[in-house]
């Protein structure tokens, strides 16, 4: 029972770092139709530029900050650079200028250093001990993120004017543009945003694992499988999906070999798929790819 | 199929025979006078050597050894150069891919026409262009890159300057020998190559070299670092006297984070992953990083005075990249290129490379470096002899300096 | 209309002129990098017709690459002419290629695109893994190639595998065109832009989709063997998302939907990698720079915007 709760925590934590990843994309995906492969690349530079001002003496919380500012605006930059101009080409074109910008980013930081480095957690103590489960609080501090930010955003999208006018150009672009809304400044916010979540999952998960230029590439992949796994562009399917992998991840982990764990959540999706072609919550809409 | 006309060919023989003896005679005495002439690479002035590494992608860190050898070079050249001649270096980026290691293999004997090759952290990629090298005979002396089957089946022009990865294990099952008290052993290992191979073959030299210790279980950790809480139980349930693990830094800092508060207070082997006054750093903590060995090649611990000119290169020319185990180990690969080099005289061909690292025995920090004469059927002609130590922190400090040991007793001595 | 006929002959003689005259003019080097060019044009005309004609989201690209590099290159080492590896390569490549497509096909896009990671996932695990027959981590040797028709004697020199490769190369291109211009492929194209239509026509897009995974795997897998042959190791770890993203861009540089485009990819990507290797430090800059670039001038590819802006210029001469 012990382990089972120790897994439980483990699991969601990873798993909420995760969701944020598969989130932000989803978001992107579904108001710009692209699936932003840069997004690891995101996800590192948030935790390398973090990294490196509190290595260079600046207090944790200010780091966290202006690493998430730095990242959201790289995120805009991308879209001025190599979204807008490809705006009416093909899907395959925007998706490798996306990626074509995760190489740039991630030679940078590959320039800069070659180095692997520890990231000093947010709490100081590394394990926490509650009766005979001992945990690490940083799981805790990722779920908390993850129900905090995803509130925040179901709150947005619901209740307030910006809100809504995005869900609706979402929706249906055409119409958006008939009735006068300013797309291309949604287009800017989506990926400032999903630019946003993918720094916040990567200083969450850094003091877990190692900071480095290629540090973004699993979890690129995993968060793409947590799509999948949550139905293609469904905003819950991708928190779920992302809970999902990071349980089925742990859980491999645990009780088969850590060699299928990381296999683990892929097989899950490729079995998933087999039955379910449209994923748990999917309802296949926005799935449809115009033109590759 | 024309069956004809062997007469015509009969009488004209002798005359065509005569004719093709004469160039045979011209070809040879050119080609002797040739013979004489500079191999490629290298003229009065320089010599020129290709240096590959994968200095960007998964495997960048282990670039940084090639960074040292290249400040090295660097700093030869300042101080006059060889006999005379500058190094002349052209770099490539492998990527740690097997093809791209080939083509820069080409592109440096068939285009750039180098003298030489210095390079090589990634064994997969240089176990694949074992054969090429062999084919072009150029003398190829390797920086970091560990796995025994580099040199096992052995290959004339390729120097193995590492202690190798069979080395290793069999100076894991030789320092758990020397500990008369280590009866049962327990062996865990990430789920990725580096620590599956490894653990493997340190199985196999614990069972052929220290067989009063009785291996009790063998466990798999997340080379991600997920808590690797139930394989610390499982191997707490064999209560071992030694434990052997092996895992990249991350892992093995979580590993002895949960490991030391969870009971499991033996000692700790590792191979060359990761040293103990790192850990110590990484955990924050020295206690949680006492008494665990690691592999360590060098002679004298890793502060020491004696690596301190090194350390100084480096810094001055890779001011941004960290100072570890990593980049010091080029030193030696560099170290023994620049004294062969210079033993070799004015006589700088490859075959004389060859024979002359057959012959020479080159002082470095790891030791005494000596190769010998080109057996087909002995790696240990193409691997130097490093014997490999074990570094640990000191148990009379209070920081994190270590100390080298060798043996069990060596480690006794040192805490008395 | 002739003198356009007589054009479309020229250009594609004067090239295969070009490519037999090459060995005799470049160094070894660059014999060896056309050559792997061969092996990669042989997979990209392939790719091509899952992934740019029948307009599939095929991830596929390295696993069946891989596929092809360790049945042509266990077999070799078996002591199998390397004719029958060949052949046992693009059987392996159909056979496991309609398997996989039986299941996965009816997927819609972004999900077939999971499977096809998944697929390279689970062949990287059963070859790190089933060490007996795959050699585990390390892979194994594979020796060089011998082919029955030669007379059974090992080739070796770069010109020899250059001059087998342009025979491999050649062929393929020839019948990937013939494909792309016959039923099939038009079948292809319009179960691509119009599925509804398709079933209106009488097309079983399910079919036509499934055919354009099994044909483009065998060409992978052919493809593969031969970059086996010539990387002279098989390593699970060359067949996994570099391998898929180089195939990738190779199309998409070149030019989808085009053979010609994407055998020019090929040539352009594997030389463009190689002149990467030069520049210690920032290739990743480099490379994401250029390919950014690439994408934002030239829509079509290369070869597709080229090709375009130079049948206008063609067209105006007439």
């Amino acid at each position: 029972m012990t382990t089972f709760i120790q897994v439980l925590i483990a699991g969601l934590g990873q798993g909420s770092v995760y969701a944020l990843m598969a989130l932000g994309l989803t978001l992107i995906l579904r108001s710009t139709t692209v699936l932003n492969f840069s997004h690891g690349a995101l996800y590192m530079a948030g935790a390398f530029i973090a990294l490196e001002l509190i290595r260079a003496g600046v207090g944790y919380a200010l780091a966290v900050v202006i690493a998430i500012a730095a990242v959201a605006l790289i995120g805009a930059i991308i879209n001025f650079l190599a979204f807008q101009p490809l705006l009416h080409k093909e899907h395959v074109t925007q998706v490798f200028a996306t990626f074509a910008m995760s190489s740039i980013i991630v030679g940078i930081v590959g320039y800069v250093t070659v180095d692997q480095r520890g990231m000093p957690p947010i709490l100081p103590m590394q394990s926490v001990r509650v009766g005979s489960i001992t945990f690490n609080p940083q799981y805790l501090i990722m779920i908390g993120v993850l129900v905090v930010a995803g509130t925040a955003l179901a709150l947005f999208f619901r209740y307030t004017r910006a809100g809504v006018v995005i869900r609706a150009s979402t929706d249906n672009l055409r119409g958006a543009t008939l009735v006068g809304i300013n797309v291309r400044r949604v287009f800017l916010i989506m990926w400032t945003l999903g630019a946003t979540l993918a720094a916040i999952a990567g200083i969450l998960a850094a003091p877990t694992t190692l900071v480095s230029a290629t540090m973004g590439d699993t979890p690129m992949i995993t968060a793409l499988a947590a799509m999948t796994l949550g139905g293609f562009g469904s905003i819950p399917g991708s928190v779920i999906g992302g809970l999902l992998m990071g349980l089925l991840e742990t859980g491999g982990n645990f009780y088969v070999s850590t060699q299928l764990g990381g296999v683990a959540g892929f097989i899950a999706v490729f079995l998933l798929l087999v039955i379910r072609p449209r994923g748990l919550q999917g309802s296949g809409r926005h799935v449809e790819v115009r033109r590759v | 199929m024309d069956l004809g006309k062997p007469a015509l060919d009969a009488r004209h023989t002798t005359g065509r025979t005569a004719l093709a003896a004469a160039t045979l005679l011209a070809a040879s005495v050119v080609l002797a006078a040739s013979a004489q002439a500079a191999d490629p690479g290298v003229t009065d002035k320089s010599i020129k050597i290709g240096v590959l590494a994968p200095f960007s992608g998964p495997a960048s860190v282990y670039s940084k050894a090639a960074n040292m050898a290249m400040a090295i070079y660097k700093d030869v050249n300042a101080h006059g150069g060889i006999n005379g001649r500058q190094l002349e270096i052209v770099s490539a980026d492998t990527r740690c891919d097997a093809a791209t290691l080939q083509a820069v293999i080409r592109k440096f004997v068939e285009q750039d026409n180098v003298f030489m090759i210095s390079g090589g952290s990634c064994s997969n990629a240089i176990i694949a262009a074992k054969p090429l090298i062999e084919q072009y005979g150029i003398p190829f002396v390797t920086i970091n890159a560990a796995s025994a089957k580099i040199s096992e089946p052995p290959v004339r022009n390729l120097f193995h300057v590492k202690a190798t990865s069979d080395e290793q294990a069999d100076a894991i099952a030789r320092f758990v020998a020397s500990n008369p008290e280590a009866k049962t052993i327990a062996l865990a290992a990430t789920s990725d190559e580096w620590g599956q191979t490894s653990i493997a073959t340190v199985k196999q030299a614990l069972e052929k070299d220290a067989r009063q210790a009785k291996i009790a279980t063998n466990q798999e950790l997340d080379p991600k670092g997920a808590d690797p809480t139930p394989a610390i139980q499982k191997v707490m349930a064999v209560k071992p006297a030694v434990t052997v693990v092996f895992a990249y830094p991350q892992p093995m800092t979580i590993f002895l984070k949960n490991a030391r508060p969870q009971g499991l207070t033996g000692p700790i082997v590792t191979g060359d992953g990761t040293r103990p006054d790192e850990q110590a750093t990484r955990l924050g903590s020295r206690a949680a990083a006492e008494n665990f060995f690691s592999i360590f090649g060098f002679a004298a611990p890793f502060d020491a005075p004696s690596h301190d000119n090194y350390k100084k290169l480096f810094a001055k020319e890779y001011p941004k990249l960290d100072w570890d185990s990593v980049a010091l180990e080029g030193a030696v690969s560099a170290k023994f290129n620049v004294e062969i080099l210079k033993a070799m005289g004015n006589n700088v061909t490859r075959d004389n490379f060859i024979r002359t690292a057959e012959t020479t025995t080159v002082e470095s920090i790891s030791g005494p470096l000596k190769f010998s004469p080109f057996d087909a059927k002995n790696k240990l002609t193409r691997r130097p002899g490093i014997h490999p130590n074990f570094s640990v922190l000191d148990p009379k400090a209070t920081g994190t300096q270590t100390i080298v040991v060798n043996s069990w007793s060596d480690w006794l001595k040192a805490k008395k | 209309m002739s003198a356009l006929r007589r054009g479309s002959v020229a250009v594609p003689v004067a090239l295969l002129i070009v490519a037999i005259a090459l060995p005799f003019l470049l160094n070894g080097y660059h014999v060896f990098i056309f050559s792997m060019a061969f092996a990669y044009i042989i997979a990209a005309v392939g790719f091509d017709m899952a992934l740019g004609r029948a307009g599939l989201l095929a991830f596929t690209g390295s696993a069946f690459f891989g596929l092809g590099a360790f049945v042509a290159g266990r077999l070799a080492t078996l002591g199998v002419p390397t004719e029958l590896t060949l052949l046992a390569a693009i059987a392996a490549g159909a056979v496991l290629g309609f398997l996989y497509g039986a299941v996965t096909v009816r997927l819609q896009a972004y999900y077939f695109a999971i499977t096809g990671i998944v697929l390279m996932l689970l062949l990287n695990f059963f070859y790190r893994n089933a060490e007996a027959i795959t050699g585990g981590y390390s892979g194994f040797s594979i020796p060089a190639p011998s082919f029955l028709l030669a007379g059974g004697g090992t080739l070796r020199s770069a010109t020899a595998m250059y001059f087998v490769g342009l025979c491999l190369a050649v062929p393929a291109f020839i019948v990937a065109r013939l494909i792309g211009r016959s039923r099939v492929g038009r079948s292809w194209r319009v179960a691509r832009e119009a599925p509804a239509v398709a079933e209106g026509l009488g097309i079983n897009v399910w079919r036509a989709r499934l055919l354009a995974v099994v044909l483009s795997s065998a060409y992978l897998a052919l493809g593969g063997a031969w970059f086996g042959y010539l990387s002279l190791r098989f390593l699970p770890e060359s067949f996994m998302f570099e391998q898929l993203l180089l195939l990738f861009l190779m199309l998409i540089i070149g030019g989808l939907r085009s053979v010609t485009g994407s055998a020019l990819g090929a040539v352009i990507l594997i030389w463009f990698n190689q002149y990467l290797a030069e520049f210690v430090g920032v290739s990743d800059i480099i490379y994401g720079i250029s390919l950014l670039a690439c994408v934002l001038l030239f829509s079509r590819g290369i070869y597709g915007t080229l090709s375009n802006r130079f049948r206008g210029f063609r067209e105006s001469l007439l």
